[in-house]
Parts: C-alpha cells; sequence; structure tokens
C-alpha cells in the first residue's frame, strides 16, 4: 500500500532519511521527540514537500504526482492545518459533500452528534479537543483506504485522546482493509492501536518493531552497580548511570528474568524506549 | 467472551488473550461453531493492535482450539472430545509444574512435595 | 472543482457584513454618481475579493491540509481563475443593473447599445487579476500587496515619465485612444476580450508552475 523507499529530504543542517512499508491493513506508528523528522515524514507521504531523494508510492504511485482521484482514497488529519478556521462545521459538511463523491454525511453528522459538535459554530470558536475530533471526523468521513495522522491527539486531555482513539478503532472496525499511518508522542496512544512502531531520531530510523513484542520483549532493568558489573550485556540495548545503581534497557525480558532472579524488571513502554535509545548516554 | 488483561503482568499479552479464551473454550463457555469476533473489532474492544489479536488466533489455531474460514471468520473448533480433554490435563500439568518450580525454588525435595500433595488431597 | 469553489464561496460569505457595506455603499453611490463608476467598482471589488480567498487559503498553515484534498494543484489553479472570473461577472450584473435603474430614476434612462461597452469592464479589470493571482501564490498575501503597489508604480512612473518626455501635453496617449474611439465597440470589445484571454493563459501557465514548485 504505502512504500518509503531511501526518502532523503534536507532543511539546511537537518537531513531526514528513512525507509519504511505499511501494508494493507495495517496500523503504523511513528514516534520519537519533536524534531525528530515525524512530520517531514507524514509531508513526503502526502506528496506536500518534494523528496531530495528517494522514492515515496502510494499503491504503486509517487506521491508528488498524486492526482484527485487517488487522493479521494486517502484521509488525512494534520497537526497545524485543517479547514479555514473561519469556516462553520456546517461549512465544512458542505464542502466534503462536493469533494468526495464518497462522502458518509450520516456518519460524519452522527458523530458530530455524538462528540457534541456546534454545527453553527465558526471552528476558531471551538475548543482544541472540538478541533482535533473535527480534523479527525473529516479524515474518517469519506471511506478512505489510507488514513495518515500528524499527531491527532497532540494537547489533548485523556477523555479527548480516547474519544479520538475510538473514532480510529471504530473506523478501522468497518473499514477492515483500511491501513493507518499516524505519528505521536504519547506512547499509550500509540500501544493500543498500532500493529507496529517506527522510532525516529534526527531524521533516522533507530528500530521497527512489532508493538506486540515492544510490549512483551523489551523492558527496563533497575539493578545496582555490583549485579551490573555482573550482568550479562549481550542483550542490552543501552545503560545509563543511576544514583541508586543503573538502568538498563534490553529486548529479551524473558532471558534476564529466568537468568537474574530478583532484579527488578519492568515492562517497556513506547515512553521508555524513546527516553533509552534516544536519551539515554 | 469475557478477556481481562493485565498490562503490567510479564506474561505477554497475546498469551493472556491466547489463555483466556483457551479457558473458555474447554469450560464449554464458547460452544463449538460459536463465530469468535473479528480481529478488529475484539482489538477495538480491548483496545489492544490488531496484530496482537491475530497472533492469539493464529496460536488458537495451531493448536486446534479454533478454526478461520478465510472472509469469514474465526470458529470454535468441533469438540474433539480428546483434544479437549488433552488439552485440560495439559492445563492441570502447567499449573502443577509451576507449583513444583516455585517449591524446588524454595528447596523443597521431590518427597517435601509428594507429602504436600498428600495432605491437600485429604483435605478434598 | 466543485468542492473548491463551494469552499471559495462560503470563504467569501464568511464577510457577509463586508460584503453588506459595501453593497450598501455601491447602492447609494450608483444614486448619487453619475456614469458607469458603479460597474467598474463592483466589478474590481468582487475580483479582488475572490483573489482574496488565497489568502484565506493560506492563512494559519492552512495550505497543507489544503493540498491534501481530493484534487491535484493544476486543478487549485485553474478554480481561482474560474472563481474570479465569475465573481466579476456576478458583479458585473449587479453594477450594471444598478446603473441602469438609477439611470431611470435620473430620468435619463441609459441606452442598451452601451451594454457591448459596458461589457468591456469584465476583460480589462480582470486583466488585473491576472496580475494578482500570479502574485499572490508566489509572495503571499502579504508581500504580494507591496509587489502589486511597486508595479503600479512603475507604471505611473513610466506613464509620467513618457507624458514629462513627450513636453507635459499627452499626445502620446492622445493617438492610439483616438484609433480606439474610432472603431465600433464590438470590435474594442472583442480585441480587449483577445487580450485578457493571452494574458489569463500566460498568467495561468506561471501560476501553475509556481504551485507545482511550492512544499507546503
Amino acid at each position: 500500500m504505502l512504500r518509503v523507499d531511501n526518502l532523503v529530504k534536507n532543511y539546511g543542517d537537518f537531513r531526514l532519511d528513512i525507509s519504511m512499508e505499511i501494508p494493507d491493513g495495517a496500523v503504523t506508528g511513528i514516534v520519537g521527540k519533536n524534531g525528530a523528522g515525524k512530520t517531514t515524514a507524514i509531508k513526503a507521504v502526502l506528496g506536500l514537500i518534494r523528496p531530495d531523494g528517494g522514492h515515496v508510492t502510494i499503491n504503486g504511485k509517487e506521491a508528488v504526482n498524486l492526482t484527485g482521484r487517488d487522493r479521494e482514497l486517502i484521509g488525512t488529519a494534520l497537526a497545524d492545518s485543517g479547514f479555514s478556521s473561519y469556516l462553520r462545521v456546517e461549512d465544512v459538511i458542505c464542502i466534503l459533500r462536493k469533494m468526495y463523491p464518497t462522502f458518509d454525511e450520516a456518519f460524519f453528522r452522527k458523530n458530530c452528534d455524538a462528540q457534541a459538535l456546534p454545527y453553527g459554530k465558526k471552528i476558531r470558536e471551538l475548543s482544541t479537543g472540538m478541533r482535533a475530533k473535527l480534523r479527525v471526523l473529516a479524515a474518517l468521513s469519506h471511506k478512505a483506504d489510507l488514513l495518515v495522522m500528524d499527531e491527532p491527539t497532540a494537547g489533548l486531555d485523556v477523555q479527548a485522546r480516547n474519544d479520538i482513539l475510538d473514532l480510529i478503532r471504530q473506523y478501522l472496525l468497518i473499514n477492515e482493509k483500511c491501513s493507518v499511518l499516524l505519528t505521536s508522542h504519547i506512547s499509550s496512544d500509540l500501544e493500543g492501536l498500532c500493529d507496529d512502531v517506527y522510532l525516529i531520531h534526527d531524521g533516522r530510523i533507530l528500530l521497527h518493531e512489532d508493538t506486540d513484542t515492544l510490549l512483551g520483549s523489551y523492558a527496563v532493568l533497575k539493578v545496582s552497580d555490583e549485579t551490573y558489573e555482573k550482568l550479562d550485556k549481550r542483550f542490552l540495548l543501552s545503560s545509563r548511570k543511576e544514583q541508586y545503581g543503573y538502568v538498563c534497557f534490553t529486548n529479551e525480558k524473558q532471558y534476564y528474568a529466568e537468568n537474574y532472579p530478583g532484579i527488578v524488571i519492568e515492562n517497556g513502554s513506547i515512553d521508555d524506549l524513546i527516553l533509552m535509545l534516544t536519551g539515554g548516554k | 467472551m469475557h478477556i481481562i488483561l493485565n498490562n503490567t503482568s510479564m506474561v505477554p499479552i497475546y498469551e493472556q488473550l491466547t489463555d483466556q479464551v483457551k479457558k473458555e473454550i474447554i469450560s464449554g463457555e464458547l460452544a463449538e461453531n460459536e463465530a469468535l469476533p473479528s480481529v478488529r473489532a475484539l482489538s477495538a474492544e480491548l483496545r489492544i493492535s490488531a496484530l496482537t489479536v491475530k497472533k492469539a488466533y493464529d496460536r488458537l489455531e495451531e493448536e486446534g482450539f479454533v478454526v478461520t474460514v478465510h472472509g469469514k471468520g474465526t470458529y470454535v473448533a468441533a469438540a474433539d472430545r480428546q483434544l479437549a480433554a488433552e488439552a485440560r490435563r495439559k492445563s492441570v500439568e502447567d499449573d502443577f509444574a509451576a507449583a513444583v518450580q516455585k517449591a524446588k525454588a524454595v528447596g523443597f525435595t521431590g518427597d517435601d512435595i509428594l507429602q504436600i500433595v498428600k495432605i491437600i488431597l485429604e483435605d478434598y | 472543482m466543485r468542492g473548491l469553489i463551494e469552499k471559495d464561496l462560503r470563504l467569501t460569505l464568511t464577510r457577509k457584513q463586508t460584503i453588506l457595506i459595501f453593497a450598501v455603499m455601491a447602492v447609494f453611490m450608483s444614486m448619487s454618481i453619475e456614469g458607469t463608476f458603479i460597474i467598474g467598482y463592483l466589478t474590481m471589488l468582487a475580483a479582488i475579493i475572490a483573489v482574496g480567498t488565497i489568502s484565506y487559503d493560506e492563512f494559519d498553515n492552512g495550505f497543507a491540509f489544503l493540498m491534501t484534498l481530493p484534487f491535484d494543484r493544476k486543478t487549485y489553479v485553474r478554480e481561482k481563475y474560474l472563481f474570479s472570473l465569475m465573481m466579476a461577472a456576478a458583479a458585473w450584473l449587479i453594477g450594471t443593473l444598478l446603473y441602469f435603474i438609477s439611470s431611470l430614476i435620473r430620468r435619463s434612462p441609459a441606452d442598451p447599445s452601451e451594454l457591448p461597452m459596458l461589457l468591456a469592464f469584465i476583460p480589462v479589470l480582470y486583466m488585473s487579476v491576472t496580475v494578482m493571482i500570479p502574485l499572490q501564490l508566489k509572495y503571499g498575501s502579504e508581500k504580494s500587496r507591496v509587489v502589486l503597489f511597486l508595479i503600479f508604480g512603475i507604471i505611473a512612473v513610466l506613464v509620467f515619465g513618457v507624458s514629462g518626455i513627450t513636453g507635459g501635453s499627452s499626445d502620446a496617449f492622445a493617438g492610439p485612444v483616438q484609433t480606439l474611439d474610432r472603431l465600433s465597440p464590438a470590435v474594442v470589445l472583442l480585441f480587449l476580450t483577445a487580450v485578457c484571454v493571452l494574458a489569463s493563459i500566460a498568467s495561468y501557465i506561471a501560476s501553475v508552475r509556481i504551485m507545482e514548485k511550492k512544499e507546503f
């Protein structure tokens, strides 16, 4: 469905250089700190920027050459861009109706009602959470089979975040073939939704792993200085000195659990992943 | 189906899921030929990734608990009585094995363990 | 295309109050100022408002999302030319109606044979659209305003410069103007339309090139 082959984009000192593949029906997440290159990657996927090298293809077609017809099959929600904030929700409905032959007005209105989005209000008068919901709903409104979402839950409270994630889950229930690419820096969002995760740092991919494996095999070990000396370091991805000893990150939880009974092992979360692989020593 | 997942457990999510579905099948709560929820439906309900659910279903299929009809869904396999009995036996064995492991870890001998089992059996 | 026009219509309608004020002013002007001024005024205004929708698209980083909607960049550009033409034509119609009504009220009815000449307002004023759209796309709404003033400034200087050289009289322009006067209105209209179409084609090609190079 979506392939990114050695995509290169230079912005001054910053250089993005990544490869990714999102098969049909997969939900893929991109994580990384601010400025790691997540948004640049998303923009290249959507053909908003021209790669300096490599290829981005959607169903075999170069992203920068997507036609209107191709774009009908893509649903987009961007973090810092949307419909003009002078428009009302009702205006957005009328525009979407004319834009997409597949626009599902009943679906859109049903969810606007459910999320209590006021039809008559201008977008600029809506709360941050409501604006985010409107953006996601617009992306879900026309039976797209690829969803591309940049930080759909950024800056929202837990409730609004869950509402948005549930909207996406419900959409995937009905549209089984749909693929999703989304970025987030809130790990729980990705843990409960994505099949696999790419970790981007400084424009490069540090890690690509199934979420399942990530949560099942990756772990944080907390050990004293003495234990650290004796520890088999073959499966440690990174270690950091702390006051009480060492914090280590491993992708072989079982190995350490079996061979070092008694050491503190915490389940690895995507947050730990980011911290330990990009922030550690 | 009543699935309760523990995110802080050391047991991987897909394994927890496999075990619980298995239990429901063995106990008969999930009847023969009954359809399991679709991968996406269960993943939405449990708020876990679809791939995790798929992994669990694949495992269940490998072990003969369910069958997947392509394009239709996943169903509880026709009850092979012998298989069910075997599975039940296996699960009891597993529990015993875990208990034995624990006992050995604190230094019990084989005789100590048999002693304990005898005492417990007398109570029933 | 339909979606884009719908969007621009709705964006234009968000300026209801501004438009209402201009409309009321227009009615008063048509009553107080004699002549065809009102037609040119309204047509120009509509064209400016239509091109102004580009700055709405640009505002708040809106282009990034807009360009993910189902149309290609060429279509976006084409719609701007079409929308400006539609707006200008609609405004011309209203202006012309007002002109005829006010002339009736003044009891000096305008002659319907003036129509071809009045129609010439559209190609003449649309020419400014062909300048504004590529500028707006290239420089954004803020900078393009400056560039537009600069261009008009240069033209003014050139005109004054030329008339200064030719000894302060407007002889240099009198010639062509007299030639124009002698031609029949229909020929003039045809000529202006042809020039306008050529300008539009050149402008459209430039705009598409600008748009396709852009990154959002």
